[in-house]
């Protein structure tokens, strides 16, 4: 009988002072650097779901809706100063941006995490917990990447969309639109935060989903609603996500670049309010679960 | 290492009436009511130290650990872990710290496990050299090599739980928080984690804390101990003390044809405790020089077929300590 052979001798790794090759885990560039691992872990992590990424690029389709409804609107003679063709660029410049929100799986991925307890596992990594369900949100959008790029300009082409012809638009409007992204996806960050207290967000999800629709111009564009709702609803980050590139793009209003000042103004107010909030509600983070 | 001073932890609980009555009345009229999970609860750990948490479900184990990791802010006291406060979740503590619990979510549960670890790298800082050493050596040690091309959900739970445990140390913390980190693995997998905890430490310098219910974990690991019960901690101390007091008792087991009478139990004598009796059996605890006296009480009486002595399990001494029984 062969004797059993000797455990292999151990060798753990070993903590000791930093390693010449660590970098450092604080700072912009650390945050950067971790949204694009997450990313691409995200990518990586839907492709192994061919069917879900088939079904997933067929997107958020409703604006096509508002389209529909609003040539029809339109056939006898423009809305508001707004022709048949304005409208069909307008939505089509929507549907493209509504492909591209994050709020959906920002508020449902965070609040959910806070109400079982999985957030725990976010925050002892030395990384933002809310780059997480930023970067799932980023890579379920890859994928709808198609409609965006093809369908979109097919849909202007084919339905006689009429579009700016100045260059600044077209450097103005999607530098507007991603700055609205990023100022509502801290709308839905901040959203999601409710959960700390009431332990679940989801329900609050349905008041999100209606400012979009509403002041995000998907239902209608802002200009044509009544009394000074223009005038006050062009300053706020729904409309710079959804509105805003789309009548840049269709020509509909005059707008120049303090619109993406102001974009800018709301990220920078909204990132140091969610910090204020963030921190107050991991004070009342159960972490519930072992 | 870690500092842990008068540290409280309430929560707030919703208290309804059983069934869809009483929940439906929830919804209008709520009560709630606070609970202690920790209570005043002050201990140190150091350096190549580790620490022991026993304690019974729901004791405050598992709530102290979190607030030790800063998952949880205390209601009152101090933690202090590195020279960090960890509620405020410094990026260069958490670099620092590994924790493995219970639910098991450091791997993406849909990526395969090799790529979970690169994650880890990225989001850690780890130089890529120091990343491949560790994390071959990791996989070597832990036996990952065959499934770290798995999808995570797919692995079972003792594969996923050497990954998981893996994916804690890859950045080489040097405090280590393990809450039941054998919990449903086979023997060979528990024997394999606690050698690597052991080694680690030896090596290392880490401080771990540990709460475990096998105490094989316990004995193989930890020189010293805390026990909490209810929230407080109710011994701190060394686990050769607690092994002690079980050597100081007896435990007799008889096995018996028919159930003594009480006149029977009594003529043992009053330092003699009755921990079981039954149709079939008899089991007492006595002290140390009473054992020769009681068992030749037994053999005399008739009922009694078979008589077998040995030391009480130490779970009795560790249940003693959860109810706040002294050692003494």
């Amino acid at each position: 009988m062969t004797p059993p052979s000797p455990p292999a001798p151990l060798a753990p790794s070993v903590p000791g002072p930093p390693a010449a090759d660590e970098t450092a885990v604080r700072g912009a560039v650390h945050v950067v650097r971790s949204g694009v691992a997450l990313l691409r872990a995200e990518v990586q992590a839907r492709s192994a779901y061919r069917a879900q990424i088939l079904l997933g690029s067929l997107g958020w389709v409703v604006p096509l809706a508002f389209l529909a409804l609003w040539r029809d609107a339109a056939a006898d003679g423009p809305v508001g100063g707004i022709t048949a063709a304005g409208f069909t660029t307008y939505f089509a410049v929507l549907l493209a941006m509504s492909n591209l929100w994050l709020t959906g799986t920002v508020v449902f991925a965070t609040a959910g995490r806070v109400h079982s307890g999985q957030l725990s596992a976010m925050l002892l990594r030395p990384a933002p917990p809310l780059l997480v369900p930023v970067a799932e949100g980023l890579a379920t959008n890859v994928f709808r990447l198609p409609v965006v790029l093809v369908g979109v300009p097919v849909l202007v082409l084919l339905g006689g969309g009429a579009v700016t012809s100045d260059p600044a638009d077209w450097l103005l409007a999607p530098a507007v639109g991603v700055v609205g992204i990023v100022a509502v996806t801290y709308v839905a960050s901040l959203v999601a935060c409710v959960a700390f207290w009431m332990t679940k967000a989801q329900g609050v999800m349905g008041l999100v989903i209606g400012l979009e629709w509403v002041l995000g111009g998907m239902v209608a564009p802002v200009a044509l609603m009544p009394g000074p709702l223009p005038a006050l609803l062009v300053h706020q980050p729904f409309w710079y996500a959804g509105g805003a590139p789309a009548e840049i793009l269709a020509g509909i209003g005059d707008h120049g670049p303090t619109v993406l000042l102001e974009a800018l103004a709301w990220v920078l107010v909204l990132h140091l309010l969610l910090r204020v909030v963030w921190r107050r509600g991991l004070r009342r983070y159960e972490a519930v679960g072992s | 290492m870690i500092t842990v001073r008068n540290l409280v932890r309430t929560f707030e609980v919703t208290q309804r009436a059983p069934g869809l009555q009483g929940a439906l009345r929830s919804v209008v009229r709520r009560e709630t009511r606070s609970i202690t999970a920790v209570d005043d609860i002050t201990f140190e750990a150091h350096s190549g130290q580790v620490l022991g948490v026993l304690g019974p479900n729901g004791a405050g184990k598992t709530t102290a650990l979190k607030c030790i990791a800063g998952l949880l802010t205390p209601t009152s006291g101090v933690v202090e872990v590195l020279g960090h406060e960890p509620a405020r979740r410094s990026p260069d503590f958490l670099r620092r710290l590994g924790f493995v619990m219970g639910q098991r979510w450091q791997l993406h549960i849909d990526l395969p496990v090799w790529e979970s670890f690169e994650l880890h790298r990225v989001m850690y800082g780890i130089g890529r050299v120091s990343f491949v050493e560790a994390r071959d050596e990791l996989v070597d040690m832990l036996g990952l090599e065959p499934y770290v091309m798995q999808q995570a959900r797919k692995l079972s739970l003792g594969q996923r739980m050497r990954c998981e445990f893996a994916a804690a140390l890859l950045h080489r913390p040097s405090v280590v928080l393990l809450d039941e980190p054998t919990l449903g693995l086979d023997f060979e997998s528990q024997v394999q984690i606690r050698r690597f905890v052991a080694e680690y430490v030896r090596r290392s310098g880490a401080c771990v804390l540990l709460t475990s219910h096998y105490l094989a974990d316990i004995d193989a690991l930890c020189e010293d101990v805390l026990a909490i019960s209810q929230g407080r901690l109710t011994y701190r101390g060394s686990l050769r003390a607690i092994q002690e007091m079980a050597d100081d008792s007896k435990r007799v087991r008889a096995r018996l044809a028919q159930p003594l009478q009480a006149g029977t139990l009594a003529r043992l004598g009053s330092d003699v405790t009755v921990v079981d009796h039954s149709a079939t059996q008899l089991v007492l605890t006595m002290p140390h020089g009473r054992a020769g006296a009681v068992v030749q009480e037994l053999e005399r009486v008739g009922a009694v077929t078979d008589i077998t002595m040995g030391a009480p399990p130490l779970e009795e001494s560790l249940s003693r300590l959860y109810r706040g029984s002294s050692l003494s």
